[in-house]
């Protein structure tokens, strides 16, 4: 990217309330039904209906408030946007225009290792569209509206980002943080969550904004990041060959990674937002709204920083950890046990276990383990009870079953051996065995004791207390 | 006030033929008028009014309609769905 320039963006994320109904009717909020099967005249916008707000989705938007910091309007109301396009029966949407339920907020996400703060203008209910099928052997389209009236919020940021790194790292974090508050199923595949994003440039030091281009049609977090580079880019290139940024919206194409003009200023729609008649005033009591906020549980950026400066981790290590609700949950469950290390915790948990994980694509609340049958086993394994080989075997037992660590190692005789005569055999054994290393060993070459004290493990069956054998290979080759 | 009537029809996705819009201007003019006409209602800037609120609905599911009812106010239907004439934005 050329230096002289600064990229400016903003979002404008939508994402589905994982409620059971629609905003406004009773239809169940549903992914994968049968077409055109949860509908009813409410959603279908048919004359003499009224719509009734859901409780829930004001509850699940004003949580997302919350975790993002922003004011709560306790009393607003609902407008309509008019628009004509068939994927919306009702040819305008029930949004909110001049009092959002949620705003002035901010989000911290952190890119690389800095904590970046991002503005958030406003957080606002609506309904989502149907879905236009294209089908070319009818020679039309077909509307399913089933999505029609689905609960969305949208949350529109300050155009505080920079680069198309920070822009991933918000949407990660929105994403995590829908997850983490139970109020979306967030799953990009299935559109529960989509993004516009407004790109402009300026020259670098500038304090004025570039003209803004809109685009469309981003429907995956790493396409917003190749989008927005692209869209920068191209807009630096006309700077550069003194051409002007015209404002307009743009749509971008993934398969192909370019953009392509969609409607120019000229075209833009006019909303013509009103207040919708259909709907009065509601409110929601103070007491509601902190006893919303009450519930917000620590969330991952704040766990990620608190993973770095109390346990002492990673900040990758911490991230991973954090950013998933179940493994976090986990890790704390384990480390509150104050029987282990948050450091052995954590290598086991994203070693091991993870590996697992990925291997039965399932969630760690999926295995029979439980963070005292986990704690036991490294305590054991920090006690030099038994060793870290042996940790793995008892690990594949209890991640299916719930059975006493201790039980285990008594079962399958894996104490670790610590008496120095039954390990001076296995050394004599092994160095009689393993000339060559010796030799490499008194040549010079002291990294062959690694191997030597393999063999002894191997030898021991994984039982050896291998501090003990390194010091006494070593000794040995001494007195030779 | 001035109408363009030709902007209306496009937000509003109608063809006007040429030697209409003036009838249509024309039309237009007097329901705006007759709208001006109204007493003004002081909106105090805002219309949220807290002395009238809704009464919010609990998250529960009620029976859809049925869809072969359903697409009985639709011309043309196809595989459940209601069939338009081809759309690409
Ligand atoms: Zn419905």
């Amino acid at each position: 990217m050329n230096s002289n320039y600064e990229i400016v963006v903003g979002l404008e994320v939508h994402a589905e309330l994982s409620t059971e109904t629609k905003i406004f009717c009773g239809c169940k909020n549903e992914f994968g039904a049968e077409v055109n099967t949860n509908v009813c005249p409410v959603c279908m916008g048919l004359p003499g209906t009224l719509p009734v707000l859901n409780e829930q989705v004001v509850e699940y938007a004003i949580k997302m408030g919350h975790a993002m910091n922003c004011t709560i309007n306790g009393t607003t109301k609902h407008d309509r946007k008019n628009y004509f396009y068939p994927d919306l029966p009702k040819s305008y949407q029930i949004s909110q225009f001049d009092i959002p339920l949620c705003e002035n907020g901010y989000l911290d996400v952190l890119v690389g290792d800095e904590v970046k703060r991002i503005g958030v203008t406003r957080i606002h209910i609506e309904e989502d569209a149907g879905k236009l099928i294209h089908d070319d052997s009818l020679g039309g389209s077909l509307a399913d509206y089933n999505r029609c009236g689905v609960p969305l919020i949208e949350i529109v940021s300050e155009p505080d980002i920079r680069s198309a790194d920070e822009a991933k790292a918000y949407l990660d974090t929105i994403h995590t943080t829908l997850l983490y508050l139970g109020i979306s199923d967030a799953k990009m595949q299935e559109g529960s969550v989509r993004c516009d994003v407004n790109v402009s440039v300026r020259p670098a030091g500038s304090t004025e904004f570039g003209t803004r281009v809109e685009m469309k049609n981003v429907n995956s977090f790493s396409a917003a990041h190749r989008a927005i580079n692209y869209e920068a880019a191209r807009q630096i290139k006309v700077l550069e060959e003194g051409g002007e940024i015209v404002q307009e919206t743009r749509r971008w194409d993934d398969v192909k990674g370019v953009n392509v003009l969609l409607r120019s200023k000229e075209d833009a729609q006019d909303y013509r937002y009103f207040p919708d008649p259909d709907l009065l005033t509601f409110v929601v009591s103070d007491e509601k709204i902190a006893e919303i906020k009450a519930s917000i549980p620590e969330l991952p950026v704040a766990k990620t920083m608190r993973y770095m400066s109390e346990y002492k981790l990673s900040r990758a290590d911490s991230e991973l950890l954090a950013l998933n609700k179940n493994t976090a949950a986990f890790f704390e469950a384990v480390i509150a046990t104050g029987k282990c290390e948050p450091k052995s915790v954590s290598n086991w948990i994203l070693g091991d276990i993870y590996k697992v994980l990925n291997e039965r694509k399932c969630e760690i609340t999926d295995l029979a383990l439980t963070p005292a049958n986990l704690a036991e086993m490294i305590s054991l394994i920090e006690k030099k009870t038994i060793s870290n080989a042996a940790g793995k075997t008892v690990l594949e037992v209890i991640l299916d079953e719930n059975k006493d660590p201790n039980e285990i190692v008594k079962e399958k005789g894996l104490a670790q051996v610590s008496d120095t005569g039954a390990l001076n055999a296995i050394v004599e054994k092994v160095l009689a065995n393993n000339e060559k290393a010796v030799t490499d060993f008194k040549n010079g070459k002291t990294n062959v004791v690694g191997f030597l004290v393999g063999q002894c493990m191997k030898e021991s069956k994984g039982k050896g207390n291998p501090a003990m054998l390194k010091d006494m290979v070593v000794a040995a080759i001494e007195k030779m | 006030m001035e109408i363009d009537i030709m902007r209306l029809a496009k937000l509003a996705k109608l063809s006007i033929p040429e030697d209409k819009v003036e009838e249509f201007r024309k039309k237009m003019e007097d329901i705006i008028q007759m709208v001006e006409n109204l007493p003004d209602l002081d909106t105090q800037g805002s219309l949220v009014d807290p002395t009238n609120t809704m009464e919010l609905r609990k998250d529960e599911v009620q029976p859809s309609f049925p869809r072969n009812e359903m697409l009985q106010n639709a011309p043309y239907t196809a595989a459940g769905c209601i069939l338009i004439p081809k759309v690409v934005d």
